[in-house]
């Protein structure tokens, strides 16, 4: 006997299994016990793009690789877009965590808003959407990244730093006649990890770790 | 001048601030570091890599132990100290041939460079060792 659930997709980051092939907004909206089912927006998020899903319509699961939803509460519908993909949201604010995930943008791109001058859009941070406009919203090569030195972030520019310019960021009134600073990283590009030494340089990316210790160890 | 403190409190954070506060020692587990102020009360910062090649770190309901020694031998004060469970055992100033010999061994550890007279810095660190465990 073959499984009697078929067929499954996610709802708000939950996997829903299903009999049927077919499913329609109302249905995916009844599954989930949203009621009244018109008090809530449905969003489904497709290739690096998203759209509302009516009532009435229908999708197909077997015609979507694993299908995916979202539902607002709220009974609006905000336009935006990213990387020139038309983007439907069923909330007043998107999160950039949000934008990242559903647009399948790399980490070590940034979010840029082109009705902010170019603003980037910090990764921890969210776009305000009306009902008028459709926001317009981009990932570019990142000027700078965020890397911690001994626990703290600093931003530095996207470029290979040398051991002195690392030092510098832990110790800005660091004496290298006199002291000694041994310098450590991990979560590199590509997962590198290992110790960094004066005359060496190395490239840096979002969230990589530099520990730089000025005491001798004995 | 600040009191030195015999004691260090151990606080678990994702960032460490940018001020420490004297008597805690502040440990991020996401960035494998803890860093503290010099227990002497100098005010100089002690940074602790917590990776292999570095320090070892390991809680216990006492507090918070940290190995191998920490040697300010570079900070004015040049204090010397073993944090054990939380509290700050004093060791004595190391001489400047005792200091060249950790240098000589942390280089080995790291690159796996072969200085000269490797096998009597082991020996050298293995008895340091032993005499702060026991
Ligand atoms: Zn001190």
């Amino acid at each position: 006997m073959p499984d009697t659930s078929n067929f499954t997709y996610k709802l708000d980051g939950r996997l829903v299994a299903t009999d049927d092939a077919i499913l329609s907004g109302r249905d995916i909206r009844g599954n989930a016990g949203l009621n009244p089912m018109s008090d809530y927006v449905l969003i489904q998020i497709v290739d690096r793009a998203s759209r509302s899903i009516g009532l009435d319509e229908t999708i197909d699961l077997r015609e979507v690789d694993e299908p995916e939803f979202l539902s607002f509460k709220g009974d609006r519908t905000f336009s935006l877009t990213v990387n020139e993909r038309g983007f439907e949201w069923g909330a007043a604010t998107i999160s950039a965590a949000d934008i990242y995930r559903c647009a399948s943008i790399d980490e070590d791109l940034e979010l840029i808003l082109d009705s902010a001058g170019d603003a980037v859009i910090p990764a921890d941070g969210e776009v305000t959407l009306s009902e008028k406009g459709v926001e317009r919203i981009r990932g570019r090569e990142a000027k700078t990244v965020i890397i911690k030195v001994n626990g703290r972030p600093r931003t530095v520019p996207k470029k290979k730093h040398s051991y002195r310019e690392i030092a510098l960021l832990a110790y800005p009134d660091a004496d290298f006649d006199n002291f000694k600073y041994t310098i450590t990283y991990l979560k590199g590009v590509h997962g590198a990890e290992g110790d960094l030494v004066e005359g060496e340089k190395i490239e840096v990316k979002n969230g990589m770790v530099f520990n730089v210790r000025r005491a001798d160890k004995s | 001048m600040m009191a030195r403190v015999d004691r260090l409190t151990t606080v678990f954070v994702k960032d460490i601030p940018e001020q420490l506060e004297n008597g805690v020692l502040y440990v991020s587990p996401e960035c494998h570091v803890a860093l503290h102020n010099c227990a002497c009360g100098c005010g100089e910062e002690v940074s602790t890599p917590l990776v292999q090649t570095e320090y070892d770190f390991i809680m216990e309901d006492e507090g918070a132990s940290i190995w191998p020694s920490i040697g300010n031998h570079d900070f004015p004060c040049g204090s010397h100290y073993i944090i054990k469970r939380g509290r700050i055992h004093w060791a004595g100033k190391m001489s400047r041939q005792q200091i060249e010999a950790g240098r000589a061994y942390d280089r080995l550890i790291k690159r796996g460079a072969q200085p000269k007279g490797l096998e009597a810095i082991v020996a050298w660190f293995k008895r340091l060792w032993a005499k702060f465990i026991g």
